[in-house]
């Protein structure tokens, strides 16, 4: 089985199956369409990626290794954040920081199953709360000038007049 | 973990940030809009998710602003509409809304009025303040006024209106807008019901005046001429994406291949059924366009052979086939194939199999009015399709066979998210081995299918992320059993839709006792009229 080498931006080095590495868009890009050859024995950097965020998503990406491929965008199934399986709820059971990184990670890997359900868990996370409750989940800054919120709050109301 | 200084929580970029607001419905999304500016930008900035924050305008808000002042000041302060649509308002919005829309006019990039009795003056003047409107749709159905007002010119242009869907009785109004438009991209015309015979001077004009810009063209026309067909074909410079020809009757065989032959980008064709095509036009269709998408046909001893032997871009099909011959789908190529309607067919078993092998990534799959294979049949040849997602079987009559339900069908469609049966005959046990091959179902609609309780059982016991179920039938009511079921297992649900006998009575102790049983749970109970019977055919006829 062929492995390629992997450097993070702290500098740790990963030796991983190209098969796995291949779960990221990004890196399958560089090997199939620029022509990086991993024989070489050259690591490929991930400038972006930390080693311990790295090693985290590697194990995500070896036991998803083998899922089919994602179907393509759906207004309808895009709603749904309850079918999220039960291995990834506990795999993205980690704090709010490291969430973050590995969706961050995901994104500049291109990893559209990880994306998905990181970001899946984080609707969920925002789902049914108050405005308030939402800011100190996420600690935002509550920057809107003062009223302007309750006047957006009145337009939601309308939208949800429609049915 | 709090973040702090030194560790800050790192900022997520606005694409992650739509793909995280994508799966939120509209009240959350509002919610998540008044955390912070830079949320409410990044939403703002999203067509996509713009579109669930459309200003619904019915006859009761408008009356609503007429008489609360401050209601419409606040809403002036709605700088990032989606879109206005007026449902059935009988007033001129103008008299009421005239300062917000001269303010907002401008912001706006959707319009719709439906079935609003207003004259046309009251349109163009609603009109007038848009001048960045990119969409526009209005659809009188069940009001006439406006026919009697049209008028036949206009002062202003709409620049940037690229998509108009009209649906008037008087083809006038396409005139008027041949002035309004002048760069349409995509035109539908609905003229269902009383269009004069003037369209030569009316469309053709439209449709010429934006050769360069026009790509999809929608058509339902009843009682027009061939050579209205023949005309925009002829069009210079028109190269059309997607055409879709609706209640025409009957288009010959010459007209439409001489239409082919001269577009030949078509990704997108759709005939419904009231529209007769030659036999020999559906193997035209794919030898002369190469790009096919999107195929909508109804036919009868097609040469099937030759339509498939160009359709490797194909992505959905509709076919609505004779079901008296047998059909032979098994020349099948469309590896892409992801959408697959079939009504009235008569297909070996054998030969649907070879179909699903060319295509094995079908992901929504909607089979009507069969002869054959019976569903038991049709199951197992569906049964490896891992990708689907949407399930639809309807008027099959075929009591045969039992489904195996074992380990080695368990869990076969893992994507499936619904299933819909209507006016089926099921053997015993079938809809439980549905389920099983389906854990992941979160909507299930049953129509006019007769349950046993093992049904209703296995349907809310076994499918923990059901979220919608409807149980309806025109002569049968739940037993007491079933209800119980219902009660005792339907608490994950955000809907429940079930029929039962009328009476006052029954309505309400029902009400009441579903309502204790299932809190938080919608529920609507379907007044089942003594008498009533089977529930007949409508066409989800899809858009483009």
């Amino acid at each position: 089985m062929s492995t390629i080498k992997l450097e993070t931006s702290d500098g740790v080095k990963f030796t991983v199956k190209t098969q796995v590495a291949k779960c990221s868009g990004t890196i399958r890009t560089m090997l199939e369409d620029i022509g990086i050859n991993p024989q070489d024995g050259e690591a490929i950097p991930l400038s972006n990626v930390h080693s311990t965020i790295l090693q985290k998503i590697l194990v995500w990406a070896e036991h998803h290794v083998d899922d089919p491929e994602p179907p393509r965008d759906d207004a309808d199934a895009a709603k749904r954040t309850d079918d999220i399986c039960s291995w990834d709820e506990d795999f993205l059971k980690v704090d709010q920081r490291t969430l973050f990184d590995v969706m961050l990670a995901a994104n500049y890997l291109d990893m559209k199953q990880l994306i998905a359900v990181c970001c899946k868990t984080v609707a969920n996370m925002i789902k049914g709360k108050t405005a308030d409750q939402i800011r100190k989940t996420f600690n935002i800054e509550n920057d809107f000038p003062p009223g302007d919120e309750d006047k957006i709050r009145l337009r939601n109301q309308f939208c949800e007049e429609r049915r | 973990m709090v973040s702090t200084a030194e560790n800050p929580m790192p900022e997520l970029p606005p694409e992650v940030l739509v793909h995280i607001f994508r799966h939120l419905p509209v009240s959350d999304l509002g919610t998540a809009r008044l955390t912070c500016l830079r949320w409410n930008a990044v939403v703002r900035d999203s067509a996509m998710l713009m579109k669930q924050f459309e200003l619904i305008i019915g006859q009761r808000l408008l009356e609503r602003f007429g008489k609360e002042r401050g209601l419409l000041d606040q809403v002036l302060l709605f700088k990032s509409l989606g879109g206005v649509s007026f449902v059935r308002t009988t007033d001129n919005p103008l008299e009421v809304i005239g300062p917000f829309w001269d303010k907002f006019g401008a912001t706006l990039q959707k319009v719709r009025f439906k079935e609003c009795t207003l004259s046309a003056q009251t349109v163009l003047q609603v009109l007038r303040k848009t001048p960045n409107l990119k969409s526009f749709s209005l659809d009188e159905s069940s009001s006439n006024t406006m026919a009697y007002h049209t008028p036949t010119w206009a002062s202003f242009r709409l620049d940037r209106l690229e998509k108009l869907d009209l649906h008037v009785q008087d083809d006038r109004f396409l005139n008027l807008f041949g002035q309004l438009a002048p760069s349409l991209r995509v035109l539908k015309f609905d003229g269902k019901w009383k269009v004069r015979d003037q369209l030569f001077q009316t469309l053709l004009p439209l449709i010429r005046g934006r050769k360069d810009s026009l790509k999809k063209l929608t058509l339902r026309l009843i009682q027009t001429s061939p050579e209205l067909l023949d005309e925009i074909g002829l069009i210079k410079g028109l190269q059309l994406t997607a055409i879709s020809l609706q209640n025409w009757e009957i288009i010959d065989d010459r007209t439409l291949a001489r239409f082919l032959r001269r577009q030949r980008n078509l990704e997108q064709f759709k005939c419904n059924h009231e529209t007769y095509l030659e036999p020999s036009m559906l193997e035209r269709l794919t030898d002369t366009q190469s790009k096919l998408r999107c195929v909508q046909i109804g036919t009868r001893n097609a040469d099937l052979p030759r339509f498939f032997r160009n359709t490797r871009h194909l992505e959905h099909l509709k076919l609505s086939l004779g079901d008296s011959q047998i059909i032979d789908l098994s020349y099948n190529r469309s590896p892409k194939l992801k959408t697959l309607h079939l009504t009235g067919y008569n297909i070996l078993k054998a030969r649907l199999a070879l179909f699903f092998q060319q295509s094995p990534n079908v992901q929504r799959l909607t089979l009507e009015y069969c002869r054959q294979p019976n569903i038991t049949e049709l199951v197992e040849t569906i049964g490896e399709l891992r990708s689907l997602e949407y399930l639809k079987l309807s008027n099959h009559s075929s009591k045969v066979g039992k489904l195996s339900a074992d380990d080695s069908t368990q869990n076969h469609w893992p994507r499936l998210t619904t299933l819909y049966l209507r006016s089926c005959e099921l053997a015993p046990g079938t809809i439980a081995a549905l389920v099983h091959r389906a854990p992941n179902l979160s909507t299930v609609i049953v129509e006019n299918v007769t349950l046993a309780d093992a049904d209703v059982l296995s349907i809310t016991k076994n499918l923990p992320r059901l979220r919608l179920l409807t149980l309806t039938h025109p002569r049968n009511d739940l037993s007491e059993t079933a209800l119980g079921y219902l009660k005792k297992y339907g608490r994950g649900l955000k809907r429940l839709e079930f029929s039962i006998a009328s009476g006052e009575i029954t309505e309400k102790y029902r009400d009441r006792e579903f309502a204790k049983a299932l809190p938080g749970v919608e529920i609507e109970m379907v007044p089942r009229l003594p008498g009533e019977d089977g529930l007949d055919w409508y066409d989800d006829f899809d858009e483009f």
